[in-house]
């Protein structure tokens, strides 16, 4: 149920031709878009230096003055993450040329890259058309050659972190930072992802972020830092509400609980029904979100999920067997990051008060290296487990991914202030 | 100092050990099983068997040496000292729930261990002579502490490729604390 379903894939560019090669809405065809663009979409590629050998590809395409490339982020992110990578676009003649990072948005998925000279005619980008309009994808996929694939934009998605166009139509891995460009053959939006076990399900960044990238579009000299404030920036936006808002309420039992803290969040009852032999019983509600931040192949933040489990027992045991079997739910999981990245896992234990109940909590927390404001980027961890009982006990689990410290703390505070005990 | 170690090696005792040794083994196994419980004869046999093992591995250091038999009160010394082990980690998981520290076992087991290297020194004085002494009873007390060690490394996650980054905290949930008012609020815990 938490498997995530998004799947990146790779891009290829496609140096777009300027409104000259406008397309009227009444003689769309791929074939025109085929004759038109194909010279314009370029493929990107991340070279081992120490082998000369491509590491990923994906597409790309003109803007600006024509030397610049758009992209995805995911596309272009071994550059930054494994040493002696090097950008290079292939175009469709196979003509070559190395290009450098200019600007990167972690967060929407962007990049922008720069070859020495102008390599294509810039696409000009459009806000999307209405729901229900014909789009176009563009790339290169699997490393087959330029493709152009339609479907139908089905608006920014809903209950979702976030802002994507849903384009009902086929994206495939090599397709990503390609274009999605509209029946007059202006970008809308930018190749990203599609729904792994589903039928054309597809995922385009909206074209406004590429325009926001490209105000700013001079080279970067520090991507982790800015990698730190885009993430200090966006965590602070999605979190703003929740950490002032009452959630959801749920109960288990007497005791109520925050459940969805905004609408991208989820819950789902968990409670282990089927295990029939077991003296155990669990009655389990587990929320997460759909915030997925790529930051490198072994790296994704921005998950939260928390759960409330009532453990009990079904039959009459010894306290002290019934101890020994819930000391099994404290445990704490955590997605396992190099030491590269982030530093050692530290954990603190306590005794503490939630709605007048004593519980055994456990705090553990992992810095990571993308630091700012002093304050650094972190996954926590918490679980506490409510004691006192003899045949029962409630079990909180809170998990964060890829948030500064300070804010991670005051979202886990927000969700224990908000657990209580009412009496029916 | 010999009368002590005959708690361990009269017979009759090194008996009450093994059956015991089993016995805490067993209910441990019990307190933790999830469904109706039976006897956990897999675990009796291993259990067992890595006792009468052991055993058997130092008394054939001291057979290099005489021809006396020291099996049993190898047995005796061994089994009470699995029984030592077992009461010190119920003990130790007390203090780490109580006071939110971790692995105060290794204090259990390094007690244990220095508990156990004691007490093979007194058995082997009416074993061996003095020479080489200290070699033999190296020697003898390999197999066992060998064991405990494997035992300690592992709760240290030390087989672990990745053990720095593994999360350390104490994993035991008890039904009552020491003490009744050692719980702080939510505030103090995670902003000040």
């Amino acid at each position: 149920m938490l498997v995530r379903f998004f799947c990146l894939f790779g891009l290829f560019l496609f140096g777009k031709t300027a409104i000259s090669q406008e397309l009227t809405d009444n003689n769309i065809s791929t074939s025109h878009l085929f004759e038109n663009f194909q010279k314009d979409i370029f493929q990107i590629q991340t070279i081992n230096q120490e082998t000369g050998q491509k590491t990923s590809i994906g597409s790309g395409f003109s803007v600006g003055d024509g030397s610049i490339l758009a992209t995805n982020y995911h596309v272009i992110s071994d550059v930054l993450n494994k040493k002696n990578h090097k950008l290079r676009y292939v175009d469709f003649q196979e003509k070559t040329g190395d290009l450098t990072l200019l600007s990167i948005d972690v967060i929407n998925d962007l990049a922008l890259v720069k070859a020495d000279k102008k390599i294509g005619e810039p696409f000009a980008l459009s806000p999307p058309p209405a729901q229900g309009a014909p789009l176009f994808a563009l790339g290169n996929p699997h490393d087959l050659g330029f493709v152009i694939n339609e479907g139908t934009n089905n608006g920014i998605l809903k209950h979702s972190a976030r802002r994507f166009l849903l384009f009902s139509g086929a994206l495939n891995q090599g397709m990503s930072g390609g274009p999605t460009i509209d029946s007059t053959g202006k970008v809308v939006g930018i190749n990203v992802a599609y729904l792994r076990n589903s039928n054309n399900i597809s995922f385009v960044v909206p074209s406004e972020y590429l325009a926001n990238l490209l105000k700013s579009p001079n080279q970067e000299n520090n991507f982790n830092q800015k990698i730190a404030e885009q993430l200090f920036t966006s965590n602070q936006e999605y979190f703003e509400q929740s950490i002032h808002n009452k959630w959801q309420d749920g109960q288990i039992g007497k005791i109520h609980f925050p459940l969805a803290m905004s609408s991208d969040v989820r819950c789902w009852d968990d409670s282990d029904s089927e295990n029939f032999d077991s003296l155990i019983g669990i009655d389990s509600i587990v929320c997460f979100n759909d915030r997925d931040i790529f930051i490198s192949n072994n790296l994704s933040l921005g998950r939260v999920s928390y759960s409330y489990s009532r453990i009990f027992t079904k039959e009459k045991i010894p306290t002290s067997r019934f101890y020994a079997n819930y000391s099994k739910y404290y445990n704490l999981l955590f997605d396992r990051r190099s030491y590269r990245d982030y530093e050692n896992i530290s954990c603190q234990s306590n005794f503490i008060n939630l709605a007048g109940k004593k519980f055994k909590a456990t705090l553990c927390e992992q810095k990571s290296k993308f630091s700012a404001n002093n304050d650094s980027i972190q996954d926590l961890r918490f679980i506490a487990a409510q004691i006192g009982e003899k045949d029962y006990g409630l079990v909180i689990k809170f998990e964060l991914n890829g948030v500064q410290k300070s804010l991670s703390r005051k979202v886990l505070h927000h969700l224990l202030e908000q657990i209580y005990e009412k009496n029916n | 100092m010999k009368k002590t170690i005959k708690i361990c090696t009269n017979p009759l005792m090194v008996l009450f050990w093994f059956v015991l040794s089993n016995i805490l083994e067993s209910y441990g196994d019990y307190l933790t099983s999830e469904i109706k419980y039976y006897i956990n004869v897999k675990l009796l046999a291993i259990n067992s068997g890595v006792l009468l093992i052991i055993s058997w591995l130092s008394q054939l250091v001291i057979a290099q040496k005489t021809d006396k038999k020291a099996f049993t009160p190898l047995l005796g010394i061994i089994s009470f000292h699995s029984v030592l082990l077992n009461i010190s980690f119920s003990l130790s998981e007390i203090v780490n729930f109580n006071f939110s520290v971790n692995n105060f076992e290794i204090f259990a087991i390094l007690i244990v261990i220095i508990s156990f290297i004691l007490f093979i020194g007194l058995l082997l004085k009416d074993y061996l002579d003095k020479d080489n002494l200290n070699y033999y009873k190296f020697l003898t007390c390999f197999p066992a502490v060998f064991a405990a060690l494997f035992l300690l490394f592992n709760i240290m996650n030390f087989f672990d490729k990745n053990n720095a980054s593994i999360p350390n905290y104490s994993k035991i949930l008890l039904e009552k604390t020491l003490f009744s008012n050692n719980e702080i609020s939510i505030d103090d815990y995670l902003i000040k």
